[in-house]
């Protein structure tokens, strides 16, 4: 990626001249100025001087100009940013199903008018607050090992959000991203297969960052929480996606040089379900029992009352005490 | 024999495959003969069920021509994108190639099953919301 005005600015810690600018990027001095105003009104706020020329004195929490100076890699391609959109997951399976967008399109938006949960749920998505965001991959591997993909991207947000906030961010099978034993973020994947071969697929990750306790709906007030409510500290989300988009290419690779073993070690690690007694809910029914493993593909392995295993692919864990 | 009675058999038989009929009466004799291809023009949109019932009776022959589609994951079959929606694809409707047929759940990972032919869906075998393991049965589909 060619130098961009942005990573000038962010570079300087005082002043830089709109000459240099200009001679940097090849670009007019009135060129410089007209970027200059564009970001301004994405909420980038540059003073300028006639003497000394720009300076940044503060970046809005959340941009997409900020995440694409941070994330150039081999698998991270384009971004597209939205102020609202009903579900990023279906503007994602919508582009996707018409082949026309490129792996490694990250689609993010400050909104969601129907964020999606699983099963047709919805996702409490306020503007100005938090994260929303879908990942497109068309990565060349079998539907049945698809599952990898919720324990890869579980494995990066726990270990991005532990980084950035200093939380102890745990991993509630399969994919609830948990604080202090409430939800902080979630993970929405959606694929769709041929028989042998998955086409594509879509992450969708949702992450309580700024919202106050006071704003989630009643229901689920005591079961939700934000970074904000447990650190008392507002941060950047363009920081946490920077982190969680650079954790999960680490992780990508590490799945594509040594295979699935080392992502289902690091996941045993971060979880919290594993060695509890836990009920889970599978349709109207539940079953109860302790919980053992992972299998290779990511599934629980529950030890029944009667000591015999019975393997888990769907359901809603709740963890007894 | 009024001629009320004559219409009423006609509409009663309509409904039948039968395709000839005698009856003789107090010294009437009526009979009623019709092509079988009068069946299919009568009754346009009754098209898809004599192709069900004809195929569930299927032979070696046909069921070799059928595609099985089976399940790619250990997983939780759903027929609809969530509880309130309806079914993706029912039995006798057409489909086309890369439709979605059903999802399967694992681990909170939505599987959208595509159909890999343009057909007509003969049966879902599966119930909503049942498991489902690797390589188990899902669909039949009668291709075009």
């Amino acid at each position: 990626m060619p130098e961009n005005i942005l990573q000038l600015l962010k570079g300087k810690a005082g002043f830089i001249s709109g000459q240099e600018i200009s001679d940097s990027l090849g670009i007019t001095r009135a060129a410089v100025w007209k970027k200059i105003k564009k970001l301004r009104n994405k909420g980038f706020i540059i003073i300028a001087t006639p003497s000394k020329g720009y300076k940044l004195i503060n970046s809005p929490d959340l941009s997409k100009e900020e995440i694409e100076i941070q994330v150039q890699g081999d698998l991270w391609k384009n971004i597209i940013f939205y102020q609202s959109v009903d579900s990023t997951n279906e503007i994602a399976m919508l582009s996707s199903a018409k082949n026309d967008t490129e792996s490694g399109t990250i689609i993010i938006a400050d909104r969601q008018e129907k964020g999606k949960g699983r099963l047709g749920r919805t996702w409490i998505s306020p503007p100005g607050l938090n994260i929303y965001m879908s990942i497109i991959l068309r990565p060349e591997i079998e539907p049945k090992d698809a599952t990898l993909l919720t324990v890869l991207t579980s494995i990066a947000c726990a270990l991005a959000l532990r980084g950035i906030s200093g939380l102890k961010v745990v991993i509630k099978w399969p994919n609830d991203l948990m604080v202090s034993e409430k939800k902080l973020g979630g993970i929405l994947t959606e694929v769709r297969s041929e028989p042998e071969r998955i086409k594509t697929a879509v992450i969708g990750i949702g992450i309580n960052v700024n919202i106050e306790n006071k704003d989630f709906p009643a229901e689920i007030r005591d079961i939700a929480t934000s970074i904000k409510n447990e650190t008392g500290k507002y941060l950047s989300r363009s920081e946490i996606i920077i982190r969680i988009l650079k954790e999960f290419e680490a992780w990508f690779n590490v799945f594509k040089s040594k295979g699935s073993r080392p992502l289902l070690e690091k996941w045993k690690q971060l979880s919290s379900t594993l060695g509890k007694n836990v009920k889970v809910a599978i349709g109207d029914s539940t079953v109860s029992g302790l919980a053992r493993d992972i299998d290779e593909e990511g599934m629980l392995i529950l030890e029944l009352k009667s000591g015999s295993l019975r393997k888990i692919s769907a359901g809603d864990v709740t963890i007894l005490r | 024999m009024e001629l009320e009675d004559l219409k009423k058999l006609i509409e009663l038989l309509k409904e039948t495959d039968i395709t000839e009929l005698q009856i003789e009466k107090e010294g009437t004799k009526v009979r009623i003969r019709r092509e079988k291809f009068f069946t299919s023009l009568e009754m346009p949109t009754q098209k898809t069920a004599p192709i069900q019932s004809t195929i569930i009776k299927e032979t070696e022959e046909e069921t070799q021509r059928l595609i099985t589609v089976t399940s790619p994951i250990v997983g939780t079959f759903y027929r609809s994108p969530s509880p309130d929606a309806p079914p993706f694809v029912e039995a006798g409707l057409r489909v086309k190639k890369g439709q979605v047929l059903c999802i399967i759940e694992a681990m909170k990972l939505m599987n959208e099953i595509e159909s890999e032919a343009d057909g007509i869906i003969v049966k879902a075998l599966v119930e909503n919301g049942q498991p489902v393991e690797y390589g188990e049965p899902l669909f039949l589909i009668e291709p075009l």
